[in-house]
Protein backbone atom coordinates (compact mmCIF):
# COMPACT_ATOMS: atom_id res chain seq x y z
CA UNK A 1 0.00 0.00 0.00
CA UNK A 2 2.23 2.61 -1.40
CA UNK A 3 0.91 6.61 -0.50
CA UNK A 4 -0.02 7.09 -4.42
CA UNK A 5 -2.88 4.72 -3.30
CA UNK A 6 -4.05 6.34 -0.14
CA UNK A 7 -3.60 9.81 -1.54
CA UNK A 8 -5.74 8.42 -4.63
CA UNK A 9 -8.47 7.02 -2.03
CA UNK A 10 -8.81 10.44 0.07
CA UNK A 11 -9.35 12.15 -3.44
CA UNK A 12 -11.89 9.38 -4.77
CA UNK A 13 -13.48 9.86 -1.18
CA UNK A 14 -14.03 13.52 -1.44
CA UNK A 15 -15.31 13.48 -5.07
CA UNK A 16 -17.90 11.13 -3.95
CA UNK A 17 -18.73 13.26 -1.27
CA UNK A 18 -18.75 16.59 -3.36
CA UNK A 19 -21.00 15.03 -6.11
CA UNK A 20 -23.28 13.92 -3.24
CA UNK A 21 -23.50 17.13 -1.93
CA UNK A 22 -23.92 18.54 -4.79
CA UNK A 23 -26.68 16.73 -5.48
CA UNK A 24 -28.33 17.42 -2.46
CA UNK A 25 -28.23 21.28 -3.15
CA UNK A 26 -29.31 20.57 -6.55
CA UNK A 27 -33.07 18.20 -5.44
CA UNK A 28 -33.55 20.92 -2.54
CA UNK A 29 -33.33 23.89 -4.47
CA UNK A 30 -35.66 22.24 -7.29
CA UNK A 31 -37.90 21.27 -4.39
CA UNK A 32 -38.26 25.16 -3.00
CA UNK A 33 -38.71 25.98 -6.79
CA UNK A 34 -41.74 23.19 -7.15
CA UNK A 35 -43.01 24.70 -4.24
CA UNK A 36 -43.02 28.32 -4.96
CA UNK A 37 -44.76 27.10 -8.41
CA UNK A 38 -47.27 25.53 -6.13
CA UNK A 39 -48.01 29.21 -4.17
CA UNK A 40 -48.69 30.75 -7.47
CA UNK A 41 -50.96 28.04 -9.47
CA UNK A 42 -53.34 28.81 -6.25
CA UNK A 43 -52.89 32.29 -6.14
CA UNK A 44 -53.41 32.37 -9.61
CA UNK A 45 -56.76 30.16 -8.76
CA UNK A 46 -57.39 32.96 -6.95
CA UNK A 47 -57.09 35.74 -8.98
CA UNK A 48 -59.50 33.83 -11.60
CA UNK A 49 -62.08 33.69 -9.07
CA UNK A 50 -62.34 37.29 -7.94
CA UNK A 51 -63.87 39.17 -10.96
CA UNK A 52 -66.92 36.60 -10.69
CA UNK A 53 -66.70 37.35 -7.06
CA UNK A 54 -67.32 40.98 -8.07
CA UNK A 55 -69.95 40.51 -11.13
CA UNK A 56 -72.19 38.41 -8.36
CA UNK A 57 -71.76 41.09 -5.46
CA UNK A 58 -72.39 44.39 -7.72
CA UNK A 59 -76.00 43.98 -7.87
CA UNK A 60 -76.40 43.16 -4.12
CA UNK A 61 -73.90 46.19 -2.39
CA UNK A 62 -74.88 48.60 -4.56
CA UNK A 63 -73.44 51.61 -1.96
CA UNK A 64 -69.95 49.57 -1.48
CA UNK A 65 -67.99 50.53 -4.40
CA UNK A 66 -64.94 51.24 -2.55
CA UNK A 67 -64.57 47.92 -1.01
CA UNK A 68 -65.18 46.30 -4.44
CA UNK A 69 -62.72 48.89 -6.14
CA UNK A 70 -60.16 48.36 -3.47
CA UNK A 71 -60.70 44.24 -4.24
CA UNK A 72 -59.92 44.82 -7.98
CA UNK A 73 -57.04 46.68 -7.54
CA UNK A 74 -55.15 44.50 -5.13
CA UNK A 75 -55.92 41.70 -7.67
CA UNK A 76 -54.02 44.10 -9.97
CA UNK A 77 -51.48 44.81 -7.79
CA UNK A 78 -51.20 41.40 -7.14
CA UNK A 79 -51.15 39.89 -11.08
CA UNK A 80 -48.00 42.88 -11.26
CA UNK A 81 -46.23 41.39 -8.30
CA UNK A 82 -42.61 39.86 -8.76
CA UNK A 83 -40.81 37.75 -6.35
CA UNK A 84 -41.55 36.53 -2.82
CA UNK A 85 -41.25 39.67 -1.11
CA UNK A 86 -43.06 41.80 -3.49
CA UNK A 87 -45.84 38.66 -3.77
CA UNK A 88 -46.19 38.10 -0.09
CA UNK A 89 -46.71 42.24 0.24
CA UNK A 90 -49.50 41.96 -2.32
CA UNK A 91 -51.16 38.59 -0.88
CA UNK A 92 -51.43 40.34 2.25
CA UNK A 93 -52.94 43.08 0.80
CA UNK A 94 -55.80 41.29 -1.58
CA UNK A 95 -56.34 39.13 1.67
CA UNK A 96 -57.16 41.90 3.34
CA UNK A 97 -59.24 43.73 0.93
CA UNK A 98 -61.61 39.98 0.36
CA UNK A 99 -61.69 40.26 4.44
CA UNK A 100 -63.25 43.20 4.40
CA UNK A 101 -65.58 42.45 1.21
CA UNK A 102 -66.99 39.38 3.12
CA UNK A 103 -67.23 41.10 6.22
CA UNK A 104 -69.33 43.59 4.69
CA UNK A 105 -71.24 41.00 2.84
CA UNK A 106 -72.58 39.99 6.12
CA UNK A 107 -75.31 43.02 6.14
CA UNK A 108 -76.97 41.46 3.10
CA UNK A 109 -79.05 38.85 4.02
CA UNK A 110 -80.05 37.84 0.15
CA UNK A 111 -76.52 38.02 -1.15
CA UNK A 112 -75.71 35.41 1.45
CA UNK A 113 -78.33 33.42 0.20
CA UNK A 114 -77.41 33.29 -3.26
CA UNK A 115 -76.34 30.28 -4.91
CA UNK A 116 -73.24 31.47 -6.58
CA UNK A 117 -72.16 33.36 -4.02
CA UNK A 118 -71.98 30.65 -1.66
CA UNK A 119 -70.16 28.66 -3.63
CA UNK A 120 -67.78 31.54 -4.38
CA UNK A 121 -67.54 31.87 -0.81
CA UNK A 122 -66.28 28.08 -0.07
CA UNK A 123 -63.72 27.86 -3.26
CA UNK A 124 -62.04 31.36 -2.55
CA UNK A 125 -61.72 30.12 1.41
CA UNK A 126 -60.48 27.24 0.20
CA UNK A 127 -58.10 28.61 -1.85
CA UNK A 128 -57.13 30.89 0.39
CA UNK A 129 -56.10 27.49 2.54
CA UNK A 130 -54.46 26.11 -0.19
CA UNK A 131 -52.51 29.35 -0.50
CA UNK A 132 -51.58 28.60 3.06
CA UNK A 133 -50.46 25.79 2.84
CA UNK A 134 -48.46 26.02 -0.07
CA UNK A 135 -46.88 29.08 1.83
CA UNK A 136 -45.95 26.70 4.56
CA UNK A 137 -44.21 23.74 2.42
CA UNK A 138 -42.16 26.59 0.33
CA UNK A 139 -40.83 28.05 3.50
CA UNK A 140 -40.24 24.37 4.97
CA UNK A 141 -38.37 23.31 2.10
CA UNK A 142 -36.46 27.08 1.78
CA UNK A 143 -35.44 26.52 5.71
CA UNK A 144 -34.26 22.83 4.67
CA UNK A 145 -32.87 24.65 1.72
CA UNK A 146 -30.61 27.58 3.27
CA UNK A 147 -29.51 25.45 6.22
CA UNK A 148 -27.41 23.14 4.18
CA UNK A 149 -26.09 26.03 2.51
CA UNK A 150 -24.91 27.53 5.76
CA UNK A 151 -24.07 24.70 7.26
CA UNK A 152 -20.81 22.40 6.77
CA UNK A 153 -19.56 21.47 5.08
CA UNK A 154 -22.43 21.80 2.03
CA UNK A 155 -21.47 25.63 2.65
CA UNK A 156 -18.14 25.07 0.85
CA UNK A 157 -19.69 23.08 -2.39
CA UNK A 158 -22.77 25.44 -2.56
CA UNK A 159 -20.44 28.92 -2.70
CA UNK A 160 -17.94 26.69 -5.01
CA UNK A 161 -20.88 26.31 -7.35
CA UNK A 162 -22.90 29.74 -6.93
CA UNK A 163 -25.78 28.56 -4.28
CA UNK A 164 -27.90 31.45 -3.59
CA UNK A 165 -30.25 31.25 -0.26
CA UNK A 166 -33.96 31.99 -0.72
CA UNK A 167 -35.91 34.36 1.08
CA UNK A 168 -39.10 33.62 2.99
CA UNK A 169 -42.58 33.94 1.86
CA UNK A 170 -43.28 36.64 5.15
CA UNK A 171 -46.61 37.78 6.11
CA UNK A 172 -46.47 42.03 5.42
CA UNK A 173 -50.01 43.23 5.85
CA UNK A 174 -51.45 44.47 9.88
CA UNK A 175 -54.75 42.58 8.82
CA UNK A 176 -53.25 39.25 8.07
CA UNK A 177 -51.30 39.28 11.60
CA UNK A 178 -54.44 40.05 13.26
CA UNK A 179 -55.66 36.95 15.38
CA UNK A 180 -58.50 34.50 13.71
CA UNK A 181 -61.48 34.33 15.60
CA UNK A 182 -62.79 30.81 15.24
CA UNK A 183 -66.22 29.25 16.79
CA UNK A 184 -66.91 26.28 16.86
CA UNK B 1 -40.78 17.28 23.69
CA UNK B 2 -40.59 19.35 20.49
CA UNK B 3 -42.63 17.98 17.64
CA UNK B 4 -39.34 17.52 15.57
CA UNK B 5 -38.15 15.45 18.07
CA UNK B 6 -41.15 13.41 18.77
CA UNK B 7 -41.01 12.69 15.03
CA UNK B 8 -37.23 11.20 14.83
CA UNK B 9 -37.77 9.19 17.83
CA UNK B 10 -40.68 7.73 16.23
CA UNK B 11 -38.60 6.86 13.25
CA UNK B 12 -36.04 5.20 15.53
CA UNK B 13 -38.29 2.70 17.25
CA UNK B 14 -40.03 1.78 13.60
CA UNK B 15 -35.94 0.98 12.31
CA UNK B 16 -35.55 -0.54 15.57
CA UNK B 17 -38.85 -2.75 15.87
CA UNK B 18 -37.89 -4.07 12.08
CA UNK B 19 -34.51 -5.02 13.36
CA UNK B 20 -35.79 -7.20 16.20
CA UNK B 21 -38.73 -8.59 13.48
CA UNK B 22 -35.41 -9.26 11.22
CA UNK B 23 -33.94 -11.32 13.85
CA UNK B 24 -36.70 -12.94 15.04
CA UNK B 25 -37.54 -14.12 10.93
CA UNK B 26 -33.85 -15.45 11.08
CA UNK B 27 -34.54 -17.08 14.92
CA UNK B 28 -37.43 -18.59 13.47
CA UNK B 29 -35.40 -19.78 10.01
CA UNK B 30 -33.13 -21.36 13.18
CA UNK B 31 -35.54 -23.08 15.23
CA UNK B 32 -36.90 -25.02 12.20
CA UNK B 33 -33.35 -26.30 11.20
CA UNK B 34 -33.15 -27.50 14.26
CA UNK B 35 -36.09 -29.27 14.34
CA UNK B 36 -35.95 -30.59 10.77
CA UNK B 37 -32.22 -31.23 10.65
CA UNK B 38 -29.70 -29.59 7.99
CA UNK B 39 -31.64 -30.96 5.43
CA UNK B 40 -31.35 -29.96 1.59
CA UNK B 41 -34.43 -28.67 1.62
CA UNK B 42 -33.77 -25.87 4.63
CA UNK B 43 -32.78 -23.12 1.48
CA UNK B 44 -36.00 -24.30 -0.27
CA UNK B 45 -38.11 -23.01 2.43
CA UNK B 46 -36.36 -19.54 2.59
CA UNK B 47 -37.07 -19.17 -1.37
CA UNK B 48 -40.29 -20.18 -0.44
CA UNK B 49 -40.78 -17.94 1.83
CA UNK B 50 -39.35 -15.04 0.03
CA UNK B 51 -41.33 -16.04 -3.07
CA UNK B 52 -44.54 -15.72 -1.08
CA UNK B 53 -43.09 -11.95 0.37
CA UNK B 54 -42.21 -11.06 -3.57
CA UNK B 55 -46.11 -12.29 -4.47
CA UNK B 56 -47.49 -9.89 -2.09
CA UNK B 57 -45.68 -6.95 -2.56
CA UNK B 58 -46.03 -7.27 -6.72
CA UNK B 59 -49.05 -8.45 -7.25
CA UNK B 60 -51.33 -8.23 -4.06
CA UNK B 61 -50.52 -4.98 -2.50
CA UNK B 62 -51.21 -2.30 -5.52
CA UNK B 63 -54.28 -4.38 -5.56
CA UNK B 64 -54.88 -3.91 -2.10
CA UNK B 65 -56.78 -0.57 -2.39
CA UNK B 66 -59.64 -2.03 -4.40
CA UNK B 67 -60.09 -4.63 -2.34
CA UNK B 68 -60.68 -2.77 0.92
CA UNK B 69 -62.87 -0.40 -0.89
CA UNK B 70 -65.04 -2.76 -2.20
CA UNK B 71 -65.38 -4.68 1.19
CA UNK B 72 -66.24 -1.14 3.08
CA UNK B 73 -68.81 -0.16 0.02
CA UNK B 74 -66.88 3.21 0.00
CA UNK B 75 -67.45 5.64 -2.83
CA UNK B 76 -65.56 8.05 -4.52
CA UNK B 77 -66.04 11.54 -4.21
CA UNK B 78 -66.32 14.08 -6.55
CA UNK B 79 -65.02 17.61 -5.98
CA UNK B 80 -68.58 18.98 -6.41
CA UNK B 81 -69.98 16.00 -4.05
CA UNK B 82 -68.54 17.94 -1.22
CA UNK B 83 -66.24 20.64 -2.17
CA UNK B 84 -66.09 21.56 1.79
CA UNK B 85 -63.94 18.07 2.43
CA UNK B 86 -62.03 17.84 -1.07
CA UNK B 87 -60.68 21.43 -0.50
CA UNK B 88 -59.47 20.51 2.48
CA UNK B 89 -58.06 17.38 1.85
CA UNK B 90 -55.83 19.42 -1.61
CA UNK B 91 -54.98 21.87 0.98
CA UNK B 92 -53.31 19.29 3.07
CA UNK B 93 -51.70 17.31 0.32
CA UNK B 94 -50.28 20.61 -1.17
CA UNK B 95 -48.97 20.95 2.36
CA UNK B 96 -47.14 18.21 2.13
CA UNK B 97 -46.15 18.12 -1.05
CA UNK B 98 -47.50 15.20 -2.31
CA UNK B 99 -50.52 14.47 -5.20
CA UNK B 100 -53.31 14.64 -4.20
CA UNK B 101 -55.05 11.32 -2.87
CA UNK B 102 -58.44 10.14 -3.94
CA UNK B 103 -61.19 11.02 -1.82
CA UNK B 104 -63.91 8.53 -0.96
CA UNK B 105 -67.26 8.18 1.78
CA UNK B 106 -68.34 5.59 3.55
CA UNK B 107 -71.79 4.96 4.51
CA UNK B 108 -71.85 4.50 8.43
CA UNK B 109 -73.07 6.07 11.73
CA UNK B 110 -69.11 4.81 12.66
CA UNK B 111 -66.73 7.56 13.26
CA UNK B 112 -63.66 6.20 11.75
CA UNK B 113 -61.36 7.58 8.26
CA UNK B 114 -58.65 5.74 6.98
CA UNK B 115 -55.99 5.66 3.81
CA UNK B 116 -54.12 3.45 1.59
CA UNK B 117 -52.43 2.68 -1.28
CA UNK B 118 -48.89 1.60 -2.35
CA UNK B 119 -47.37 4.88 -2.65
CA UNK B 120 -48.20 9.13 -2.42
CA UNK B 121 -49.03 8.80 -6.97
CA UNK B 122 -51.65 6.11 -6.50
CA UNK B 123 -53.10 6.81 -2.87
CA UNK B 124 -56.47 7.62 -1.22
CA UNK B 125 -58.15 8.30 1.77
CA UNK B 126 -61.81 7.35 3.15
CA UNK B 127 -64.14 8.98 5.84
CA UNK B 128 -67.49 7.29 6.99
CA UNK B 129 -70.29 9.77 6.75
CA UNK B 130 -70.76 9.80 10.48
CA UNK B 131 -67.39 11.41 11.17
CA UNK B 132 -67.78 13.67 8.26
CA UNK B 133 -70.99 15.44 9.68
CA UNK B 134 -69.85 15.33 13.41
CA UNK B 135 -66.40 17.40 13.09
CA UNK B 136 -65.86 21.06 12.26
CA UNK B 137 -62.79 22.41 10.24
CA UNK B 138 -60.29 22.19 12.44
CA UNK B 139 -60.95 18.34 13.28
CA UNK B 140 -61.43 17.43 10.27
CA UNK B 141 -58.27 18.77 9.13
CA UNK B 142 -56.00 17.04 12.20
CA UNK B 143 -57.99 13.50 10.82
CA UNK B 144 -57.25 14.42 7.43
CA UNK B 145 -53.66 15.63 7.85
CA UNK B 146 -53.39 12.42 9.83
CA UNK B 147 -54.07 10.39 7.02
CA UNK B 148 -52.48 11.68 5.01
CA UNK B 149 -49.01 11.51 6.66
CA UNK B 150 -49.72 7.66 6.46
CA UNK B 151 -49.14 8.30 2.81
CA UNK B 152 -46.42 10.73 3.22
CA UNK B 153 -44.50 8.18 5.29
CA UNK B 154 -45.13 4.96 3.81
CA UNK B 155 -46.56 3.98 6.04
CA UNK B 156 -48.93 1.22 4.11
CA UNK B 157 -45.78 0.06 2.46
CA UNK B 158 -44.21 -0.84 6.45
CA UNK B 159 -47.15 -2.00 7.49
CA UNK B 160 -46.91 -4.45 4.61
CA UNK B 161 -43.59 -5.36 4.54
CA UNK B 162 -44.18 -6.55 8.57
CA UNK B 163 -47.10 -8.81 7.18
CA UNK B 164 -45.27 -10.09 4.93
CA UNK B 165 -42.98 -10.90 7.89
CA UNK B 166 -45.62 -12.53 9.60
CA UNK B 167 -47.05 -14.31 7.06
CA UNK B 168 -43.37 -15.74 6.53
CA UNK B 169 -42.75 -16.81 9.81
CA UNK B 170 -45.99 -18.47 10.20
CA UNK B 171 -45.25 -20.36 7.25
CA UNK B 172 -41.72 -21.23 8.41
CA UNK B 173 -43.38 -22.53 11.78
CA UNK B 174 -45.83 -24.02 10.23
CA UNK B 175 -43.44 -26.27 8.80
CA UNK B 176 -41.07 -27.02 11.16
CA UNK B 177 -43.89 -28.31 13.38
CA UNK B 178 -45.44 -30.18 10.64
CA UNK B 179 -42.35 -32.30 9.74
CA UNK B 180 -42.48 -32.55 13.70
CA UNK B 181 -45.95 -34.49 13.33
CA UNK B 182 -45.44 -36.75 10.38
CA UNK B 183 -41.28 -37.05 11.58
CA UNK B 184 -39.51 -36.90 8.54
CA UNK B 185 -36.35 -35.61 10.29
CA UNK B 186 -32.91 -36.30 9.99
CA UNK B 187 -32.19 -37.53 13.26
CA UNK B 188 -28.17 -37.59 12.07
CA UNK B 189 -27.92 -33.44 11.41
CA UNK B 190 -30.43 -32.24 13.87
CA UNK B 191 -30.91 -31.13 17.24
CA UNK B 192 -30.20 -33.55 20.40
CA UNK B 193 -33.68 -33.78 22.32
CA UNK B 194 -33.57 -31.26 24.43
CA UNK B 195 -33.50 -28.75 22.07
CA UNK B 196 -35.81 -30.31 19.50
CA UNK B 197 -38.13 -30.08 22.19
CA UNK B 198 -37.44 -26.12 22.95
CA UNK B 199 -37.15 -25.40 19.23
CA UNK B 200 -40.75 -26.93 18.96
CA UNK B 201 -42.12 -24.49 21.65
CA UNK B 202 -40.41 -21.48 20.16
CA UNK B 203 -41.92 -22.39 16.57
CA UNK B 204 -45.19 -23.00 18.41
CA UNK B 205 -44.89 -19.43 20.34
CA UNK B 206 -43.54 -17.99 17.13
CA UNK B 207 -46.82 -16.61 15.36
CA UNK B 208 -48.00 -15.57 18.66
CA UNK B 209 -44.76 -13.21 19.46
CA UNK B 210 -44.53 -12.23 15.68
CA UNK B 211 -48.23 -10.39 15.78
CA UNK B 212 -46.77 -8.74 19.08
CA UNK B 213 -44.27 -7.15 17.48
CA UNK B 214 -46.24 -6.49 14.00
CA UNK B 215 -49.05 -4.79 16.47
CA UNK B 216 -46.00 -2.46 17.82
CA UNK B 217 -44.78 -1.46 14.92
CA UNK B 218 -48.54 -0.49 13.99
CA UNK B 219 -49.09 1.24 17.11
CA UNK B 220 -45.70 3.12 16.64
CA UNK B 221 -46.55 4.27 13.03
CA UNK B 222 -49.87 5.44 14.67
CA UNK B 223 -48.07 7.63 16.86
CA UNK B 224 -45.94 8.91 13.94
CA UNK B 225 -48.82 9.97 11.74
CA UNK B 226 -49.81 11.91 15.12
CA UNK B 227 -47.05 13.68 14.99
CA UNK B 228 -46.41 14.48 11.44
CA UNK B 229 -50.17 15.26 10.92
CA UNK B 230 -49.85 17.86 13.82
CA UNK B 231 -46.94 19.27 12.27
CA UNK B 232 -48.43 19.65 8.83
CA UNK B 233 -51.72 21.81 10.64
CA UNK B 234 -49.37 23.07 13.22
CA UNK B 235 -52.19 22.74 15.62
CA UNK B 236 -52.15 19.23 17.24
CA UNK B 237 -55.55 20.41 18.89
CA UNK B 238 -57.53 19.40 16.11
CA UNK B 239 -56.25 16.19 15.89
CA UNK B 240 -56.69 15.71 19.75
CA UNK B 241 -60.12 17.42 19.56
CA UNK B 242 -61.05 14.95 16.61
CA UNK B 243 -59.96 11.68 18.84
CA UNK B 244 -61.87 12.41 21.81
CA UNK B 245 -65.35 13.14 20.24
CA UNK B 246 -64.16 9.52 18.53
CA UNK B 247 -63.66 8.36 21.67
CA UNK B 248 -66.79 9.35 23.57
CA UNK B 249 -68.96 7.44 20.53
CA UNK B 250 -66.79 4.27 20.80
CA UNK B 251 -68.06 4.17 24.31
CA UNK B 252 -71.22 4.12 23.51
CA UNK B 253 -70.61 1.40 21.12
CA UNK B 254 -71.08 3.13 18.30
CA UNK B 255 -67.30 2.02 16.16
CA UNK B 256 -68.17 -0.91 13.87
CA UNK B 257 -67.93 -0.78 10.81
CA UNK B 258 -68.59 -4.03 8.19
CA UNK B 259 -66.18 -5.21 6.15
CA UNK B 260 -63.38 -4.64 8.75
CA UNK B 261 -61.23 -7.61 9.10
CA UNK B 262 -57.47 -8.18 10.89
CA UNK B 263 -56.19 -7.36 7.58
CA UNK B 264 -57.08 -4.34 7.65
CA UNK B 265 -57.94 -3.04 11.13
CA UNK B 266 -54.63 -1.15 11.40
CA UNK B 267 -55.50 0.99 8.51
CA UNK B 268 -58.05 2.85 10.19
CA UNK B 269 -57.67 6.01 12.70
CA UNK B 270 -59.01 4.77 15.19
CA UNK B 271 -59.04 0.34 15.55
CA UNK B 272 -62.34 -0.57 14.93
CA UNK B 273 -62.72 -4.08 16.20
CA UNK B 274 -64.10 -4.88 19.30
CA UNK B 275 -62.27 -4.03 22.60
CA UNK B 276 -59.23 -6.24 23.04
CA UNK B 277 -58.74 -7.16 27.02
CA UNK B 278 -54.87 -6.71 26.69
CA UNK B 279 -53.25 -3.11 25.13
CA UNK B 280 -50.86 -5.38 23.05
CA UNK B 281 -53.60 -6.78 20.55
CA UNK B 282 -54.55 -3.30 19.31
CA UNK B 283 -53.42 -2.13 16.38
CA UNK B 284 -53.68 1.45 17.67
CA UNK B 285 -52.12 3.17 20.82
CA UNK B 286 -55.13 3.57 23.44
CA UNK B 287 -56.95 6.86 22.69
CA UNK B 288 -55.95 8.89 25.68
CA UNK B 289 -52.58 8.49 25.32
CA UNK B 290 -52.60 9.77 21.72
CA UNK B 291 -54.87 13.07 23.37
CA UNK B 292 -52.14 13.65 25.96
CA UNK B 293 -49.14 13.18 23.39
CA UNK B 294 -50.93 15.78 21.55
CA UNK B 295 -51.57 17.92 23.95
CA UNK B 296 -48.39 18.20 25.56
CA UNK B 297 -46.37 19.36 21.90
Amino acid sequence: MGPEIIIAGIIAVIAIAVVLIYNGLISLRNRAENAWAQIDVQLKRRADLIPNLVETVKGYMKHERGTLDSVTQARSAMMAAQGPVAKAKADGQLAGALKTLFAVAENYPQLKANENFMQLQEELSGTETKIAYARQLYNDVVLQFNNSIQTVPSNIIASLFGFKGKEYFKTESEAERQPVKVKF
Amino acid sequence: MTLYDEISENNRSTILLFILYSLFYGLVFFLLLVVIGISPNAPLFLIASFATLVFFYTIVFPNAPAAILSMTGARELRKRDDPYLFNIVEALAIGDGIPMPRVYVIESDALNAFATGPDPKHSLVAITTGLRSKLNRLELEGVMAHEISHIKNYDIRSMLVASMFAFAIALIADVGLRSMMYGRRDRRDGGSGILIILAVIGLVLAPIISALIRLAISRNREYAADASGAMLTRYPEGLASALQKIGKEYDKGNSQIDGVNDATRHLFIFDPAKKSLLGLLSTHPPIEDRIARLRRM
